[in-house]
Order: structure tokens, then sequence, then C-alpha cells
């Protein structure tokens, strides 16, 4: 008799062991870019150009990139920019957090004449490309002197941030039943806390991914600090490496992105616990 | 006195009425009038009385509760709890205790917690002394540690029903509280329920789907169709004098016998001719020539020279036994009940008949009663 199969399990079939193949095939093609880079990052200046994969690796690129080595060969100071968008990011995620899990609530508890046509004009900032806003908004930010503030990048950051936590915080509301806070407003409490009482905390893993989402679209956002800063952020940063001081810095360019990659990088790990947590707590209905 | 139904008084019951509610739902996919899913409802509750809603499904009954407990506006109508108007009071002060179809568990916290909850958000001092208590009484002492997704949804309904109970609230509402329980767990909830209402006096409404439910657990019961209260009385007002042809059908089991028949006023006699056969009833108001709808519950009817009809199968139920019998001239097919044990086999010829005062006559257009 045939071995006993977990649900859903497949048995072994050269079919399946081809399709296998095939998409490991797919994960080292989709990776190579990345390993490039990796291997780049860890290159001399005289390597730089070439194709071999076998040099005498070095830490020097980070070394210089993060120190003031590489402020006087190439005029850029990564780690004033990295700092920066930190601050700008994490900040444009607590505004959509702190205005986009309120308004998310309402958007999935109410239903009002226009409240459709809202949420899609909130989804709209998405799909609107930044260079079709990005001429008046120099303008306007050049007047009222926004220009090359955090203030103002934060501004514009949480255009990019804040559809993607209302979206998504919405169907985590609305999957909730409503009888849940009902209930807590039978027993006493008011709606105010029943809200942050019952219906937060069971959120909790949509606000964690929301947050995680917002970060990274903020993060690798060029446009906006490329036209709205002159300090610039850390996707412009990485670019200037090419041809700041007249020459090209490859391998500096990949230690800097590499570095680049760690913030949203870490911020995944240190919040992976709460969005593990929101599989394993799929029993809320009945 | 502030507008609030006082928690002070939860020691004395209190009356709950409802006047011409409605409710109309205008968010509802269908189109622009929206559903009017409870038409014009009144409805008198006594103090500490327990009344059920019993309907088909669709009906209101669920909205109807929501109206009560303040999670739904009310389009037009007043709703009187204690004698205050709480239309406009948040259901915080409408002091109303909910037992949701749904269970609504708080899925973090253990069964033990979700009972506190609600004594929590009133300050109650022994809560959980309270919470064991309840426990006890409702056979449930040893899932009070479970979280609520590791339980049966037998198990999660009594949990809900506990919930609903604890707080102790004049007014008491639950949605089908007994559905997903298992026959004997049915029958000692429902005991259960029963005492703690009378104990507390809490004016209570239940919801079900169970006329036999229905029958045994309420002092008056209300028999919804489409949004409005088709009949509202104690259960043998119900059963022995229906309001029309609507709650006659609905309550009953087996259901009540419905034919065609026509009216034949002979001196002060009424009768009324049935597929060739002739029935007495003691209905004075029916008209010589009237066309009516005939009905006979099983129960009333027994086997004697009146209409004929073929036996279709008998069936022996030890208490007592069923026949059905297609009717000569008609394709209707009535049920008879006999004591048990009768003689009858498929293919025998049989006629039934029925005492004058449990002939019902409806009338076949609108199913209005005719008395
Ligand atoms: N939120 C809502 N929006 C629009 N229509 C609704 C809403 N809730 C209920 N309805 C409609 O109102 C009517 C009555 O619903 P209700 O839930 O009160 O029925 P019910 O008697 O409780 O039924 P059941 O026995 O199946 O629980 C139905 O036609 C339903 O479709
Ligand atoms: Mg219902």
């Amino acid at each position: 008799m045939a071995k006993e199969l977990m649900p859903g399990q497949k048995r072994v079939t050269t079919g399946g062991i081809l399709g296998d193949l095939a998409l490991v095939g797919w994960f080292a093609f989709s990776l190579f870019p990345v390993l490039w880079m990796f291997l780049l990052a860890l290159k001399t200046p005289a390597e730089q150009t070439t194709t071999f994969f076998q040099f005498s690796p070095t830490l020097d690129n980070f070394i210089t990139v993060l120190t003031d080595r590489g402020r006087t060969l190439t005029g850029v100071d990564f780690k004033s920019a990295i700092l920066l968008s930190v601050l700008n990011c994490a900040g444009a995620v607590l505004v959509s957090l702190v205005i986009g899990i309120p308004a998310a609530y309402a958007a999935g508890r109410f239903k009002f004449k226009g409240s459709d046509s809202l949420m899609f004009n909130i989804l709209s900032f998405r799909f609107a490309p930044e260079l079709m806003v990005i001429i008046p908004v120099f303008v306007i930010f050049n007047r009222i002197g926004l220009f090359d503030t955090p203030v103002g990048m934060i501004w514009v950051l949480q255009l990019v941030t804040m559809p993607l936590v209302v979206w998504i915080l919405r169907s985590y509301f609305q999957d909730m039943p409503e009888e849940l806070e009902q209930a807590a407003l039978l027993d006493g409490y008011t709606r105010k806390r029943a809200f942050l009482m019952v219906a937060l905390p069971l959120v909790r893993p949509g606000i964690a991914a929301s947050a995680l989402l917002s970060f990274i679209f903020a993060w690798n956002n060029y446009m906006f600090p490329l036209i709205l800063t002159n300090a610039g952020s850390i996707t412009v940063t990485i670019t200037k490496f090419l041809g700041g001081g007249g020459q090209a810095y490859y391998n500096l360019t990949a230690a800097a992105g590499v570095l680049g990659a760690l913030p949203p990088f870490i911020l995944a790990l240190t919040i992976q616990r709460y969005l593990v947590q929101g599989l394993s707590f799929g029993a809320v209905k009945g | 006195m502030s507008n609030t139904v006082l928690t002070e008084r939860k020691e004395a019951a209190l009356p709950l009425s409802l006047s011409k509610v409605q409710k109309i739902y205008r968010t509802g996919p269908r189109k622009k009038g929206g559903v009017e899913a409870v038409k014009s409802m009144d409805l008198d509750i006594r103090p500490g009385e327990l009344i059920t809603l019993l309907g088909p499904s669709g009906c209101g009954k669920t909205t109807t509760l929501r109206m009560i407990a303040g999670l739904e506006t009310i389009t037009s109508g007043e709703i009187l709890i204690g004698g205050v108007r709480v239309n406009d009071l948040p259901p915080a002060k409408r002091n109303v205790g909910v037992g949701f179809e749904s269970y609504a568990l708080y899925p973090p916290l253990s069964v033990r917690e979700n009972l506190a909850y609600g004594l929590k958000a009133r300050k109650v001092n022994d809560a959980m002394q309270q919470v064991d208590e309840l426990a006890r009484r409702l056979d449930m002492t040893d899932m009070l540690e479970e979280r609520p997704a590791a339980l049966s949804s037998g198990q999660k309904q009594r949990v809900s029903l506990a919930r609903a109970l604890i707080r102790k609230p004049p007014v008491l509402l639950l949605d089908e509280p007994l559905g997903h329980l298992d026959a004997a767990q049915r029958q000692r909830v429902r005991r259960e329920l029963k005492l703690l209402q009378r104990e507390f006096g809490y004016t209570t409404i239940v919801v079900t789907h169970d006329q036999s439910e229905a029958m045994t657990l309420s002092d008056r019961m209300a028999v919804m169709d489409a949004g409005i209260i088709q009949q509202f009385g104690t259960p043998d007002e119900i059963f022995d004098d229906p309001a029309n042809l609507f709650v006659a059908d609905f309550v009953g089991e087996p259901a009540i016998n419905l034919l065609d028949g026509t009216v034949v006023r002979d001196g002060d006699k009424v009768l009324v001719n049935v597929a060739g056969g002739v029935l007495e009833t003691s209905v004075i108001s029916a008209k010589d020539g009237q066309k009516v709808t005939v009905g006979v519950r099983p129960q009333d009817a027994f086997l004697a020279p009146g209409v004929k009809g073929t036996v279709f199968v008998y069936e022996d139920l030890m208490e007592y036994g069923l026949v059905r019998l297609d009717v000569h001239g008609t394709d209707k097919r009535v049920v008879v009940q006999t004591v048990a044990g009768a003689k009858l086999r498929s293919g025998d010829i049989s006629e039934f008949n029925v005492s004058s005062h449990r002939v019902y006559l409806f009338d076949p257009e609108d199913g209005a009663r005719i008395r």
C-alpha cells in the first residue's frame, strides 16, 4: 500500500520534480542581481568592472561608505542620508498609522453616502504617478518653505503610505465580526474603549503588516526626495556614488545598496512575530 | 431623573414595550427604497415575562432584537424599557443583555475572562465568584480555562448564553440560544434558563426556529412573518385559536391539514363541503356558498364517517399513530392522529371527521380567519 500522506501533500512524480527544478531555476535567476550586488560590494576598485567570480573579497567598501573616507573621496555623506531616511520613513509610517487606523476602522464599519468613492479616492493616490504631481508640489513647497525639510518629506511620503494602511486594515476590520464590539458596548464600554480594547488588539497582525509594507514603500521612494530635497534620502544618495566625484564607484554603490537594504530587513525581522501571530489567530469567527 | 434605564432597578423586572416599530435598511444591496425588515411592530411584554419570537428565516427577528438593544437605529416608532423611551439611548445605557446568534466570544480571552469581561465594565467586586456559580449551573466549569477557538459550537453557544446572563440585566435578549445544542443539553440548558429567568426576573425575549421549544419555554409567544407580528398570545391560544392561515400553518407538528371547501348553511347548522364529504363547523359568520380554506389539525381529526380517503401509509409512533389519507376527489393528502396500534394498511378506504368547534375556516384570498 502507498504511504499515507498529509492532507494536501502530493506524491513524488517526474513531472513534479521537473516542476520543482524549474522553480529553483527561476529562483536563482531572479536572485542573481542581488547576488551580483553582494559580490560587487566586496570587490576592490580595480576589480569592480570584471565579471569574474573569483577575487579577493574585502570589506573596505563598506567602511569607505560609512566613514569620512567616502565623503572625501566622493563628496557623499551616506551615514546622514541613512539616518535622514529612517527618520522620514518612520515619521511617514507613524502619521499613516495614527490617522489611517481610525480611518480604516470607520471605512470598515460604517457605510455612508459616498463611502465607496472616498475609499477609491484614497487608493487613487497610489496609481497616480508621482511625476504627475511633482512639479506643482515642488512649486508649492518652495513657496511655503517646506522644501528640503523633514516635515515636507513626511508629508509627501505619507501620501504613499496612507492608502496602504487604510486599505489593508479596512479588510481586517471588515473580517472581524461586529458583534464582538457590540457585546462590549452592551457591557457598558464606550465606543472608544470598545475600539481600543476589543477591535484594535485583534488587528495587530494587520497593523504590523501594513506598517512594514508602508515603510518599505516609503524607503524605496526615489522621486519625491530627489526633487523636493537637497539632503536627499537613501535612494538618492546611493546613486550619487555613480558619479558624484567625477568617477563612477560601482563597488561603493553596491556596498551602499547592501547597507540600504538593511533597515527594512531588520524591521521585518523584528515584527515577524506579529505577522505570524496573524496566521495562528484566524479563528475569530464562530 | 436622567434618561437612563437605571442599574439600581436591576432587582425589579422591567416591562418592555414596542409601539409601531419599523426598520428599513437603506444600505442593502437591493434597490433604492431599502429593505423593510420590520414593518409595524407592537409588543407589550410584562415585567419578568419570557416571550419567544417564532418565525421563518429572514422575517426580522434578529433585527427586532438589535433595535431593542440599541445596535440598530429605529426607522420609526418607539421602544420603552421600564417606561423610559430608549430610542436615542446608546446600548450601554439600556442595560440590556444580549446573547448573539454568532456567539461573539472574544478570541484572545479564556471563557472565564470572557464571562468576567462584562462584569468588569461595571466594576463588580465578586466577579470570579459569580462566574464560578453560573458556570456550575450551566454545567461548564470544565471549560472555563479554554479559549473560544477550542470549543465546539454547542459549547460556544452555552458560553455566549452565560455571557448574556451573568450581568443579570433587567431585559435579556437571546437570539437562538439553543440552536446548536444536542437534545440532552438542550433539555438541561432550557430548564436552567427558565429557572434563572424566574429567579432573577429578567424580562426575556428568546428568538427561536423551534416551535416545540417556543411552546415549552414561553409565557407568551409572538409568531412573526415578513416583518409583522401575526399573533401574540399564550402557546395555547396560538395553537387552539390561530389568528390567520400563516399562524395555523406555521405552528403545529405535524402541520395543519388544509383543504378547499364550500360553506353550506342548513337551518342553524353550518356545514362545509370538502371533496364530496361534509364537515360540520361552529363558525357562525360563514356565508352560504362561500369558498373557504378549511384547516383541520391532525390532533383534532379522528377516523369516523365524514370525508373519504385511501390510506397511503400508516406510521405507528408508539405513543400514537399517524395515518396519511389521500382524500378522494382531490390531490390533497391529510394526516390524522390516531391511537397507537390502529389496524390500518396502505390501500384501505377510510374516513375522517372532526368536532365542529375544531374546524378552522380561512379566507383563501388573504388567509384571514373566518370566525
Ligand atoms: N444590515 C442589513 N442590511 C440590509 N438588510 C438587512 C441587514 N440585516 C438584515 N437585513 C434584512 O432584513 C431582513 C430580516 O433579517 P433578520 O436578520 O432580522 O432575520 P431573522 O428573522 O433573524 O432571520 P434568521 O432566522 O435567519 O436569523 C432580511 O431580509 C435581511 O436580508
Ligand atoms: Mg436571526
